[in-house]
Protein backbone atom coordinates (compact mmCIF):
# COMPACT_ATOMS: atom_id res chain seq x y z
CA UNK A 1 0.00 0.00 0.00
CA UNK A 2 2.98 2.35 -0.44
CA UNK A 3 1.94 5.69 -1.80
CA UNK A 4 3.93 8.64 -3.04
CA UNK A 5 3.60 11.92 -1.18
CA UNK A 6 2.35 10.20 1.97
CA UNK A 7 0.71 12.39 4.58
CA UNK A 8 2.02 10.01 7.22
CA UNK A 9 5.26 8.10 6.68
CA UNK A 10 6.64 5.74 9.33
CA UNK A 11 9.98 4.05 8.73
CA UNK A 12 11.24 1.31 11.00
CA UNK A 13 9.22 2.86 13.82
CA UNK A 14 10.08 1.04 17.03
CA UNK A 15 9.11 1.67 20.63
CA UNK A 16 10.46 -0.33 23.52
CA UNK A 17 9.37 0.08 27.15
CA UNK A 18 12.19 -1.52 29.11
CA UNK A 19 12.22 -5.13 27.91
CA UNK A 20 8.77 -4.91 26.35
CA UNK A 21 8.68 -4.28 22.61
CA UNK A 22 5.47 -2.28 22.03
CA UNK A 23 6.08 -1.48 18.37
CA UNK A 24 8.45 -3.41 16.16
CA UNK A 25 9.87 -1.67 13.06
CA UNK A 26 6.62 -0.32 11.64
CA UNK A 27 6.85 0.75 7.99
CA UNK A 28 3.70 2.56 6.98
CA UNK A 29 2.50 5.21 4.53
CA UNK A 30 -0.91 6.83 4.66
CA UNK A 31 -1.95 9.05 1.76
CA UNK A 32 -4.20 12.07 1.67
CA UNK A 33 -7.98 11.83 1.53
CA UNK A 34 -8.14 8.37 3.11
CA UNK A 35 -10.28 7.02 5.93
CA UNK A 36 -8.07 4.48 7.63
CA UNK A 37 -8.94 2.05 10.38
CA UNK A 38 -6.10 1.16 12.76
CA UNK A 39 -7.22 -2.18 14.05
CA UNK A 40 -5.90 -4.71 16.47
CA UNK A 41 -6.62 -6.35 19.80
CA UNK A 42 -5.69 -4.73 23.11
CA UNK A 43 -1.94 -4.36 23.50
CA UNK A 44 -1.26 -4.62 19.76
CA UNK A 45 0.45 -1.19 19.61
CA UNK A 46 -2.39 1.01 18.32
CA UNK A 47 -2.17 3.69 21.01
CA UNK A 48 1.63 3.57 20.98
CA UNK A 49 1.59 4.22 17.22
CA UNK A 50 -0.82 7.11 17.68
CA UNK A 51 1.16 8.62 20.55
CA UNK A 52 4.33 8.46 18.46
CA UNK A 53 2.55 10.25 15.61
CA UNK A 54 1.34 12.93 18.03
CA UNK A 55 4.76 13.45 19.61
CA UNK A 56 3.52 12.22 22.99
CA UNK A 57 6.19 9.52 22.88
CA UNK A 58 9.64 9.48 21.32
CA UNK A 59 10.56 6.41 19.26
CA UNK A 60 13.32 4.07 20.43
CA UNK A 61 14.38 3.92 16.78
CA UNK A 62 12.96 4.73 13.36
CA UNK A 63 11.10 7.83 12.25
CA UNK A 64 7.61 9.16 11.78
CA UNK A 65 6.88 12.15 9.54
CA UNK A 66 3.57 13.89 9.05
CA UNK A 67 3.18 16.39 6.23
CA UNK A 68 6.94 16.09 5.79
CA UNK A 69 7.90 16.98 9.36
CA UNK A 70 8.78 15.09 12.51
CA UNK A 71 6.16 15.49 15.29
CA UNK A 72 6.47 19.03 16.65
CA UNK A 73 4.95 22.47 16.38
CA UNK A 74 4.16 22.10 12.64
CA UNK A 75 2.56 18.68 12.86
CA UNK A 76 0.52 19.76 15.90
CA UNK A 77 -0.92 22.56 13.80
CA UNK A 78 -2.10 20.16 11.07
CA UNK A 79 -3.10 17.13 13.17
CA UNK A 80 -6.35 17.10 15.11
CA UNK A 81 -6.06 14.46 17.81
CA UNK A 82 -8.75 12.89 19.95
CA UNK A 83 -7.24 10.72 22.72
CA UNK A 84 -8.98 7.77 24.32
CA UNK A 85 -9.65 9.64 27.57
CA UNK A 86 -11.09 12.86 29.02
CA UNK A 87 -8.33 15.39 28.41
CA UNK A 88 -10.10 18.71 28.94
CA UNK A 89 -9.92 20.60 32.21
CA UNK A 90 -13.37 20.50 33.73
CA UNK A 91 -13.50 23.96 35.32
CA UNK A 92 -13.93 25.71 31.97
CA UNK A 93 -17.25 26.40 30.31
CA UNK A 94 -17.81 24.83 26.88
CA UNK A 95 -17.60 28.24 25.24
CA UNK A 96 -14.28 28.91 27.02
CA UNK A 97 -12.96 25.66 25.58
CA UNK A 98 -14.01 26.89 22.14
CA UNK A 99 -12.02 30.09 22.82
CA UNK A 100 -9.06 27.98 23.91
CA UNK A 101 -9.09 25.95 20.69
CA UNK A 102 -9.61 29.09 18.58
CA UNK A 103 -6.64 30.72 20.32
CA UNK A 104 -4.24 27.88 19.69
CA UNK A 105 -5.44 26.34 16.42
CA UNK A 106 -5.64 28.68 13.45
CA UNK A 107 -7.75 26.09 11.61
CA UNK A 108 -10.48 25.96 14.28
CA UNK A 109 -13.92 26.72 12.84
CA UNK A 110 -16.02 28.22 15.64
CA UNK A 111 -19.19 28.41 13.52
CA UNK A 112 -19.00 24.72 12.80
CA UNK A 113 -18.41 23.98 16.49
CA UNK A 114 -21.40 26.06 17.56
CA UNK A 115 -23.59 24.36 14.95
CA UNK A 116 -22.63 20.94 16.25
CA UNK A 117 -23.20 22.01 19.88
CA UNK A 118 -26.66 23.25 18.91
CA UNK A 119 -27.43 20.04 17.00
CA UNK A 120 -26.62 18.01 20.11
CA UNK A 121 -28.39 20.47 22.45
CA UNK A 122 -25.23 21.09 24.49
CA UNK A 123 -25.35 24.35 26.43
CA UNK A 124 -22.24 26.39 25.53
CA UNK A 125 -22.35 28.07 28.93
CA UNK A 126 -22.28 24.80 30.85
CA UNK A 127 -19.15 24.00 32.81
CA UNK A 128 -17.59 20.75 31.70
CA UNK A 129 -17.76 19.24 35.19
CA UNK A 130 -21.56 19.52 35.14
CA UNK A 131 -21.85 17.44 31.97
CA UNK A 132 -22.30 13.67 31.82
CA UNK A 133 -19.43 11.45 30.67
CA UNK A 134 -21.08 10.88 27.29
CA UNK A 135 -21.70 14.60 26.74
CA UNK A 136 -18.09 15.38 27.62
CA UNK A 137 -16.98 12.88 24.98
CA UNK A 138 -19.24 14.60 22.46
CA UNK A 139 -17.72 18.00 23.34
CA UNK A 140 -14.24 16.55 22.79
CA UNK A 141 -15.30 15.12 19.45
CA UNK A 142 -16.87 18.43 18.40
CA UNK A 143 -13.69 20.32 19.27
CA UNK A 144 -11.56 17.81 17.37
CA UNK A 145 -13.76 17.72 14.28
CA UNK A 146 -14.26 21.50 14.15
CA UNK A 147 -10.68 21.94 13.03
CA UNK A 148 -9.86 22.04 9.33
CA UNK A 149 -6.92 19.73 9.88
CA UNK A 150 -4.98 17.65 7.37
CA UNK A 151 -5.02 14.58 9.56
CA UNK A 152 -7.54 13.54 12.22
CA UNK A 153 -6.22 10.94 14.63
CA UNK A 154 -9.06 9.46 16.66
CA UNK A 155 -8.20 6.94 19.34
CA UNK A 156 -11.20 4.77 20.23
CA UNK A 157 -13.76 7.53 19.64
CA UNK A 158 -16.74 5.19 19.78
CA UNK A 159 -15.70 2.77 22.49
CA UNK A 160 -17.54 4.31 25.41
CA UNK A 161 -20.80 5.48 23.86
CA UNK A 162 -24.14 3.87 23.10
CA UNK A 163 -24.96 2.63 19.55
CA UNK A 164 -27.16 5.66 18.76
CA UNK A 165 -24.41 8.07 19.73
CA UNK A 166 -21.96 5.89 17.78
CA UNK A 167 -23.93 6.52 14.58
CA UNK A 168 -23.98 10.24 15.29
CA UNK A 169 -20.25 10.30 15.95
CA UNK A 170 -19.46 8.45 12.73
CA UNK A 171 -21.68 10.71 10.67
CA UNK A 172 -20.09 13.75 12.40
CA UNK A 173 -16.64 12.49 11.49
CA UNK A 174 -17.66 11.76 7.90
CA UNK A 175 -19.37 15.11 7.47
CA UNK A 176 -16.55 17.15 8.88
CA UNK A 177 -13.33 16.19 7.21
CA UNK A 178 -12.38 17.67 3.92
CA UNK A 179 -11.53 15.63 0.82
CA UNK A 180 -7.78 16.03 1.00
CA UNK A 181 -7.63 15.32 4.72
CA UNK A 182 -7.23 11.84 6.14
CA UNK A 183 -8.72 10.16 9.17
CA UNK A 184 -6.86 7.54 11.17
CA UNK A 185 -9.27 5.88 13.55
CA UNK A 186 -8.32 3.19 16.03
CA UNK A 187 -10.93 0.82 17.36
CA UNK A 188 -11.73 -2.80 17.99
CA UNK A 189 -15.41 -2.29 17.12
CA UNK A 190 -14.85 -3.05 13.46
CA UNK A 191 -18.37 -3.88 12.35
CA UNK A 192 -19.52 -0.39 13.32
CA UNK A 193 -17.00 1.44 11.18
CA UNK A 194 -16.42 -0.98 8.31
CA UNK A 195 -18.81 0.83 5.96
CA UNK A 196 -16.86 4.11 6.18
CA UNK A 197 -13.32 2.77 5.80
CA UNK A 198 -11.12 3.13 2.71
CA UNK A 199 -8.29 1.03 4.08
CA UNK A 200 -7.34 -0.91 7.18
CA UNK A 201 -4.15 -1.50 9.12
CA UNK A 202 -3.95 -4.64 11.27
CA UNK A 203 -1.47 -4.56 14.12
CA UNK A 204 -0.53 -7.61 16.16
CA UNK A 205 2.01 -7.67 18.97
CA UNK A 206 3.45 -4.38 17.74
CA UNK A 207 3.97 -5.54 14.16
CA UNK A 208 2.12 -4.72 10.95
CA UNK A 209 0.12 -7.75 9.83
CA UNK A 210 -1.85 -6.21 6.99
CA UNK A 211 -2.37 -2.86 5.26
CA UNK A 212 -4.94 -3.12 2.50
CA UNK A 213 -7.78 -1.25 0.87
CA UNK A 214 -11.16 -2.42 2.10
CA UNK A 215 -12.30 -3.12 -1.49
CA UNK A 216 -9.21 -5.25 -2.07
CA UNK A 217 -9.98 -7.29 1.03
CA UNK A 218 -13.51 -7.91 -0.14
CA UNK A 219 -12.38 -8.80 -3.68
CA UNK A 220 -9.30 -10.88 -2.90
CA UNK A 221 -10.34 -12.49 0.36
CA UNK A 222 -14.05 -12.53 -0.40
CA UNK A 223 -14.92 -11.54 3.14
CA UNK A 224 -15.65 -8.53 5.29
CA UNK A 225 -12.98 -6.75 7.30
CA UNK A 226 -14.70 -7.91 10.48
CA UNK A 227 -14.54 -11.57 9.40
CA UNK A 228 -10.92 -11.26 8.28
CA UNK A 229 -10.04 -9.58 11.60
CA UNK A 230 -11.58 -12.43 13.57
CA UNK A 231 -9.57 -14.95 11.50
CA UNK A 232 -6.27 -13.10 11.81
CA UNK A 233 -6.63 -12.46 15.52
CA UNK A 234 -8.32 -15.75 16.48
CA UNK A 235 -7.31 -16.77 19.99
CA UNK B 1 3.47 32.17 24.60
CA UNK B 2 1.14 35.03 25.59
CA UNK B 3 -1.86 32.74 25.09
CA UNK B 4 -0.30 30.09 27.30
CA UNK B 5 0.36 32.73 29.94
CA UNK B 6 -3.22 33.96 29.67
CA UNK B 7 -4.74 30.53 30.32
CA UNK B 8 -2.20 29.68 33.00
CA UNK B 9 -2.98 32.93 34.80
CA UNK B 10 -6.73 32.28 34.55
CA UNK B 11 -6.36 28.76 35.93
CA UNK B 12 -4.36 29.92 38.96
CA UNK B 13 -6.08 33.26 39.58
CA UNK B 14 -9.59 31.80 39.75
CA UNK B 15 -8.63 29.95 42.96
CA UNK B 16 -5.85 32.09 44.41
CA UNK B 17 -7.09 35.67 44.01
CA UNK B 18 -10.38 35.20 45.94
CA UNK B 19 -8.32 33.66 48.75
CA UNK B 20 -5.93 36.64 48.81
CA UNK B 21 -8.88 39.03 48.85
CA UNK B 22 -10.40 37.01 51.72
CA UNK B 23 -7.26 37.22 53.87
CA UNK B 24 -7.05 41.01 53.42
CA UNK B 25 -10.78 41.40 54.13
CA UNK B 26 -10.61 39.17 57.22
CA UNK B 27 -7.65 41.19 58.48
CA UNK B 28 -9.74 44.36 58.20
CA UNK B 29 -12.68 42.74 60.04
CA UNK B 30 -10.34 41.40 62.73
CA UNK B 31 -8.80 44.84 63.14
CA UNK B 32 -12.27 46.27 63.83
CA UNK B 33 -13.22 43.53 66.30
CA UNK B 34 -9.96 43.93 68.21
CA UNK B 35 -10.97 47.23 69.79
CA UNK B 36 -12.36 47.21 73.34
CA UNK B 37 -16.14 47.43 72.95
CA UNK B 38 -16.55 44.84 70.21
CA UNK B 39 -13.98 42.53 71.76
CA UNK B 40 -16.18 41.97 74.84
CA UNK B 41 -19.34 41.28 72.86
CA UNK B 42 -20.87 37.81 73.44
CA UNK B 43 -18.03 36.88 75.82
CA UNK B 44 -15.52 37.60 73.06
CA UNK B 45 -16.55 34.51 71.07
CA UNK B 46 -16.98 36.32 67.71
CA UNK B 47 -13.53 37.88 68.10
CA UNK B 48 -11.92 34.51 68.79
CA UNK B 49 -13.77 32.85 65.90
CA UNK B 50 -12.75 35.63 63.52
CA UNK B 51 -9.15 35.46 64.69
CA UNK B 52 -9.12 31.70 64.13
CA UNK B 53 -10.70 32.16 60.74
CA UNK B 54 -8.06 34.71 59.79
CA UNK B 55 -5.27 32.36 60.88
CA UNK B 56 -6.84 29.53 58.91
CA UNK B 57 -7.16 31.60 55.74
CA UNK B 58 -3.61 32.91 56.18
CA UNK B 59 -2.29 29.33 56.29
CA UNK B 60 -4.54 28.48 53.34
CA UNK B 61 -3.04 31.33 51.29
CA UNK B 62 0.36 29.65 51.31
CA UNK B 63 -0.76 26.02 51.29
CA UNK B 64 -3.29 26.50 48.49
CA UNK B 65 -0.89 28.64 46.43
CA UNK B 66 1.82 25.99 46.77
CA UNK B 67 -0.53 23.12 45.95
CA UNK B 68 -2.13 24.92 42.98
CA UNK B 69 1.20 25.89 41.45
CA UNK B 70 2.62 22.38 41.71
CA UNK B 71 -0.65 20.80 40.66
CA UNK B 72 -0.79 23.04 37.58
CA UNK B 73 2.53 21.62 36.42
CA UNK B 74 1.77 18.02 37.36
CA UNK B 75 -1.87 17.77 36.32
CA UNK B 76 -1.90 20.12 33.35
CA UNK B 77 1.25 18.76 31.73
CA UNK B 78 1.79 15.26 33.08
CA UNK B 79 -1.81 14.22 33.81
CA UNK B 80 -4.58 13.58 31.28
CA UNK B 81 -4.65 17.27 30.33
CA UNK B 82 -1.13 16.73 28.97
CA UNK B 83 -2.75 14.95 25.99
CA UNK B 84 -4.06 18.34 24.92
CA UNK B 85 -1.23 20.57 26.13
CA UNK B 86 1.53 18.58 24.40
CA UNK B 87 -0.42 18.45 21.13
CA UNK B 88 -0.82 22.24 20.96
CA UNK B 89 1.42 23.92 18.41
CA UNK B 90 3.79 25.31 21.06
CA UNK B 91 7.20 24.21 22.28
CA UNK B 92 8.07 22.50 25.55
CA UNK B 93 10.22 25.54 26.42
CA UNK B 94 7.15 27.78 26.13
CA UNK B 95 5.15 25.42 28.36
CA UNK B 96 7.77 25.55 31.11
CA UNK B 97 8.18 29.34 30.90
CA UNK B 98 4.43 29.97 31.06
CA UNK B 99 4.06 27.81 34.16
CA UNK B 100 7.18 29.27 35.76
CA UNK B 101 6.38 32.95 35.26
CA UNK B 102 2.81 32.65 36.51
CA UNK B 103 4.01 30.60 39.51
CA UNK B 104 6.57 33.22 40.55
CA UNK B 105 4.17 36.14 40.06
CA UNK B 106 1.43 34.32 41.99
CA UNK B 107 3.82 33.55 44.87
CA UNK B 108 4.77 37.23 44.99
CA UNK B 109 1.11 38.28 45.10
CA UNK B 110 0.48 35.75 47.89
CA UNK B 111 3.37 37.21 49.92
CA UNK B 112 2.21 40.78 49.33
CA UNK B 113 -1.38 39.90 50.31
CA UNK B 114 -0.13 38.22 53.50
CA UNK B 115 2.09 41.19 54.44
CA UNK B 116 -0.67 43.66 53.66
CA UNK B 117 -3.14 41.69 55.77
CA UNK B 118 -0.74 41.64 58.74
CA UNK B 119 -0.27 45.40 58.36
CA UNK B 120 -4.03 45.97 58.27
CA UNK B 121 -4.58 43.67 61.23
CA UNK B 122 -2.35 45.74 63.48
CA UNK B 123 -2.59 49.16 61.97
CA UNK B 124 -5.89 49.30 60.07
CA UNK B 125 -5.87 51.75 57.21
CA UNK B 126 -2.52 53.03 58.49
CA UNK B 127 -1.01 49.97 56.83
CA UNK B 128 -2.38 51.13 53.52
CA UNK B 129 -0.68 54.49 53.84
CA UNK B 130 2.44 52.78 55.19
CA UNK B 131 2.39 50.54 52.14
CA UNK B 132 1.98 53.64 49.97
CA UNK B 133 4.91 55.44 51.59
CA UNK B 134 7.05 52.31 51.19
CA UNK B 135 6.30 52.36 47.48
CA UNK B 136 7.05 56.10 47.41
CA UNK B 137 10.40 55.47 49.14
CA UNK B 138 11.20 52.82 46.56
CA UNK B 139 10.29 55.34 43.88
CA UNK B 140 12.73 57.84 45.39
CA UNK B 141 15.46 55.24 45.28
CA UNK B 142 14.87 54.75 41.58
CA UNK B 143 15.03 58.46 40.88
CA UNK B 144 18.30 58.70 42.78
CA UNK B 145 21.60 57.57 41.37
CA UNK B 146 24.53 55.81 42.93
CA UNK B 147 25.35 52.40 44.21
CA UNK B 148 22.44 51.98 46.63
CA UNK B 149 20.11 51.74 43.68
CA UNK B 150 22.40 49.31 41.88
CA UNK B 151 22.76 47.14 45.01
CA UNK B 152 19.01 47.07 45.32
CA UNK B 153 18.51 46.08 41.70
CA UNK B 154 21.17 43.39 41.96
CA UNK B 155 19.60 42.05 45.15
CA UNK B 156 16.15 42.09 43.54
CA UNK B 157 17.51 40.20 40.52
CA UNK B 158 19.14 37.68 42.83
CA UNK B 159 15.90 37.16 44.76
CA UNK B 160 13.97 36.79 41.51
CA UNK B 161 16.48 34.25 40.19
CA UNK B 162 16.29 32.40 43.51
CA UNK B 163 12.48 32.19 43.22
CA UNK B 164 12.70 30.98 39.60
CA UNK B 165 15.37 28.42 40.45
CA UNK B 166 13.42 27.19 43.48
CA UNK B 167 10.34 26.61 41.33
CA UNK B 168 12.40 24.97 38.58
CA UNK B 169 13.88 22.62 41.17
CA UNK B 170 10.35 21.47 42.08
CA UNK B 171 9.48 21.08 38.38
CA UNK B 172 12.61 19.00 37.85
CA UNK B 173 11.67 16.73 40.78
CA UNK B 174 8.15 16.25 39.35
CA UNK B 175 9.63 15.53 35.89
CA UNK B 176 12.09 13.02 37.36
CA UNK B 177 9.24 11.37 39.27
CA UNK B 178 7.44 11.03 35.93
CA UNK B 179 10.22 8.74 34.69
CA UNK B 180 9.05 6.05 37.10
CA UNK B 181 6.50 3.53 35.86
CA UNK B 182 4.39 3.70 39.01
CA UNK B 183 3.97 5.92 42.08
CA UNK B 184 5.12 8.98 40.19
CA UNK B 185 4.09 11.52 42.84
CA UNK B 186 5.87 9.52 45.53
CA UNK B 187 8.95 9.29 43.32
CA UNK B 188 8.87 13.08 42.82
CA UNK B 189 9.00 13.47 46.63
CA UNK B 190 11.85 10.96 46.82
CA UNK B 191 13.74 12.89 44.13
CA UNK B 192 13.13 16.11 46.07
CA UNK B 193 14.81 14.73 49.19
CA UNK B 194 17.60 13.01 47.25
CA UNK B 195 18.48 16.11 45.21
CA UNK B 196 18.16 18.45 48.22
CA UNK B 197 20.56 16.27 50.19
CA UNK B 198 22.97 15.95 47.26
CA UNK B 199 22.82 19.73 46.70
CA UNK B 200 23.56 20.51 50.35
CA UNK B 201 26.41 18.00 50.42
CA UNK B 202 27.90 19.49 47.26
CA UNK B 203 27.67 22.98 48.72
CA UNK B 204 29.36 21.84 51.90
CA UNK B 205 32.09 20.08 49.93
CA UNK B 206 32.53 23.23 47.89
CA UNK B 207 33.13 25.31 51.02
CA UNK B 208 35.48 22.75 52.56
CA UNK B 209 37.24 22.32 49.21
CA UNK B 210 37.54 26.09 48.81
CA UNK B 211 39.05 26.41 52.30
CA UNK B 212 41.61 23.72 51.48
CA UNK B 213 42.42 25.09 48.06
CA UNK B 214 44.33 27.89 49.70
CA UNK B 215 46.11 30.00 47.13
CA UNK B 216 43.47 30.34 44.37
CA UNK B 217 40.79 31.28 46.93
CA UNK B 218 43.11 33.77 48.63
CA UNK B 219 43.93 35.26 45.24
CA UNK B 220 40.21 35.57 44.43
CA UNK B 221 39.46 37.14 47.81
CA UNK B 222 42.39 39.53 47.38
CA UNK B 223 41.12 40.45 43.92
CA UNK B 224 37.64 41.28 45.27
CA UNK B 225 39.17 43.17 48.21
CA UNK B 226 41.43 45.03 45.80
CA UNK B 227 38.40 46.34 43.94
CA UNK B 228 37.39 48.27 47.03
CA UNK B 229 34.20 47.81 49.09
CA UNK B 230 31.87 49.36 46.50
CA UNK B 231 32.98 47.48 43.39
CA UNK B 232 33.69 44.36 45.47
CA UNK B 233 30.06 44.26 46.65
CA UNK B 234 28.87 44.52 43.04
CA UNK B 235 31.13 41.65 42.01
CA UNK B 236 29.85 39.49 44.86
CA UNK B 237 26.19 40.24 44.10
CA UNK B 238 26.62 39.71 40.37
CA UNK B 239 28.57 36.53 41.05
CA UNK B 240 25.69 35.24 43.18
CA UNK B 241 23.23 36.13 40.39
CA UNK B 242 25.35 34.31 37.79
CA UNK B 243 25.66 31.25 40.06
CA UNK B 244 21.92 31.11 40.72
CA UNK B 245 21.14 31.64 37.02
CA UNK B 246 23.46 28.76 36.10
CA UNK B 247 21.77 26.42 38.61
CA UNK B 248 18.32 27.54 37.37
CA UNK B 249 19.36 26.99 33.74
CA UNK B 250 20.53 23.47 34.60
CA UNK B 251 17.17 22.67 36.27
CA UNK B 252 15.34 24.13 33.26
CA UNK B 253 17.41 22.07 30.81
CA UNK B 254 16.81 18.87 32.81
CA UNK B 255 13.05 19.45 32.98
CA UNK B 256 12.88 20.34 29.29
CA UNK B 257 14.85 17.23 28.30
CA UNK B 258 12.52 14.94 30.22
CA UNK B 259 9.31 16.57 28.94
CA UNK B 260 10.59 16.60 25.36
CA UNK B 261 12.31 13.23 25.11
CA UNK B 262 11.07 11.04 27.93
CA UNK B 263 7.41 12.03 28.10
CA UNK B 264 5.21 9.00 28.75
CA UNK B 265 1.69 10.04 29.74
CA UNK B 266 -0.33 7.32 31.41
Amino acid sequence: MEQQDGLVVCQGLTKRYGSHLALDGLDLTIGRGRFVGLLGPNGSGKTTTIKLMCGLLQPTSGTVRIDGAAPGVHTHSVVSYLPDRAYLNDWMRVTELLNFFADFFADFDRVKANDMLAALAIDPLARLKTLSKGTKEKVQLILTMSRRAQLYILDEPIAGVDPAARDYILSTILANYSEDASVLLSTHLIADIERVLDEVIFLKNGALVLHEGVDTIREQHGKSVDTLFREVFAC
Amino acid sequence: MLKLLKYEWKACARVCLPLYAAVVLLAAVNHLTMNGAVQEMLFGIPTIVLAMLYTGVMVAVFVVTGVILLQRFYKNLLGDEGYLMFTLPVTVTQHIWSKLLVAVVMSDIATLAALLSIGILFDGMGAMSGFGSLLADLGHLFTGTGHDLLYMIETAVFLMLTALTGMLFLYLCIALGHLAKKHRVLMAVVWYFVLSTVGQSLLMMLFIGAAELGDPVTTLADFVRGLGPVAGMHVVLLGLCAGMAAVGAAFFAGTRYILKNRLNLE
